[in-house]
């Protein structure tokens, strides 16, 4: 190996594990000031699991779990719902009540699309949201070309998401008490 | 005693297996309540309050190949005249889903009716109850007409549409056609499912045909008093043989 080889590898090598450091120092430290989604410190209280089942749950069915949509079982966001995207079972027990271990899966993944420091920011909200009102990109406005999920924030069903990500609970919904009042004894019914 | 339970055991199992699993192919689950499995009242036409979404939302990777045959006069200018009734006849032409399966071939439409603000128009008839699903306001004007799917095999479909009075203006009409493939499973099958069927959509808006005038076009400026029809038609004569005369008498005078 020639003396100019040597010290050129020698130059790279410095510059790779210099650009390597930068990076993941500069990931660390923007992650730190935006309060991304990772960075939980002054995150709220665990979304409410049951006002999901009563409320967020069935939008999320009527407007987000088509097939071509988040009932696509490769879809990062993805939405098990009655005689929709399934977890397990054959053809003929599509249509059967949801399971609880369905809507357990639903609500983690719904919970993982809420910014945990600036709900208002979330995916959850801004995604279906068009963008005319503030709403991010969404594949899914592209698709059928005529606007996005919710076409502004007056939308009801925007209302029913927004409620939960800013932390409405169950026992602020008088159907929902209704609902789990018989559940407690035993487990969170599914609907 | 023992003999007579298993029979009707025996019997009670062969028809519930024979009952199909009515799926989406019934028009009613698109009314039901999302937590009954049902699309809480969208009926994914491609109307713009159901944001354009068509059947292609969970029909996923149909093949494109069905055409559909729509007839009805009301298409030949795009027009219709006011309380007017319309014959409507829906044809799959070219089924090729399903065919194996004689209990689970369920094909499918959906026909959405709207003015500009998106409400019901017009008055759905000689559509009968059992076979068609059919959704309107409290005005009776009907938005909505669907396949019940009672009937497998169905591949046509016949009905009326009485348009609305006068002054309701622009109509659409966003169609969604399912060539049902049965599940996929075979002769046996009682099922159907959303994968594997083919699909035609198509959105057409017709006009309020203007009311036809009888042309008339005034010999005289028109005012109260002001000579009409043969009336005036003598009077302007009058007044040419007058003009005549000055002219004939100017020419003497030369």
């Amino acid at each position: 190996m020639t003396r100019a080889r040597a010290t050129s590898l020698l130059l790279m090598a410095a510059c790779t594990l210099w650009g390597c450091t930068q990076k993941l120092s500069g990931a660390a430290s923007s992650s730190f000031d935006a309060g991304g989604p990772t960075d939980l410190a002054g995150a709220p209280a665990a979304l409410d699991e049951r006002y999901f089942i009563c409320n967020v749950q069935p939008v999320l069915t009527q407007s987000c779990a088509m097939f071509r949509c988040h009932g696509d079982g490769t879809r990062y966001l993805r939405i098990f719902a009655r005689n929709r995207l399934r977890y397990g079972g054959t053809e003929a027990e599509r249509n059967t009540v949801i399971r609880p271990d369905e809507l357990r899966m639903n609500y983690l993944a719904a919970s993982a699309m809420v910014h945990p420091r600036k709900p208002d920011e979330s995916f959850l909200l801004r995604k279906p949201l068009d963008q005319k009102s503030g709403g991010y990109f969404h594949r899914g406005a592209t698709i059928f070309g005529m606007g996005n999920v919710f076409l502004d924030r007056e939308d009801p069903q925007y209302k029913t998401l927004e409620a939960w990500v800013m932390g409405a609970t169950w026992q602020d919904d008088p159907a929902c008490q209704l609902r789990f009042a018989a559940a407690d004894g035993g487990t969170d019914g599914a609907p | 005693m023992k003999r007579f339970a298993f029979a009707f055991a025996v019997l009670g199992l062969a028809l519930s297996a024979a009952r199909p699993a009515h799926a989406f192919h019934a028009a009613k689950t698109f009314a039901d309540s999302p937590d009954q499995g049902g699309a809480g009242g969208i009926f994914y036409t491609g109307a713009r309050d159901e944001r354009g979404w068509t059947c292609a939302a969970c029909h996923v990777n149909a093949p494109g190949k069905l055409q559909v045959q729509f007839t009805t006069t009301l298409f030949n200018d795009f027009s219709y005249t006011p309380g007017q009734t319309y014959e409507f006849t829906l044809r799959m032409l070219n089924e090729q889903k399903g065919l194996d399966a004689p209990r689970a071939n369920y094909n499918a439409f959906v026909l959405r009716i709207a003015d500009d603000n998106a409400s019901a128009v017009g008055n759905i008839t000689g559509a009968a109850a059992d076979a068609f699903y059919m959704r309107g306001n409290s005005a009776g004007e009907t938005s909505i007409i669907a396949t019940q799917g009672q009937k497998p095999g169905e591949t046509s479909w016949k009905f009326s549409w009485i348009a609305p009075a006068k002054g309701r203006g622009d109509v659409t009409f966003s169609l969604g056609v399912v060539d049902g493939n049965a599940a996929g499973a075979g002769p046996d099958s009682t099922l159907n499912d959303p994968f594997g069927d083919d699909l035609y959509t198509a959105r057409v808006t017709v006009h309020e045909a203007k009311p036809q005038h009888a042309v008339s076009v005034p010999l005289l400026p028109s005012g109260d008093g002001a000579p009409r029809g043969p009336q005036a038609l003598a009077w302007l004569l009058g007044l040419l043989g007058l003009a005549a005369m000055g002219v004939r008498r100017l020419g003497l005078r030369r």
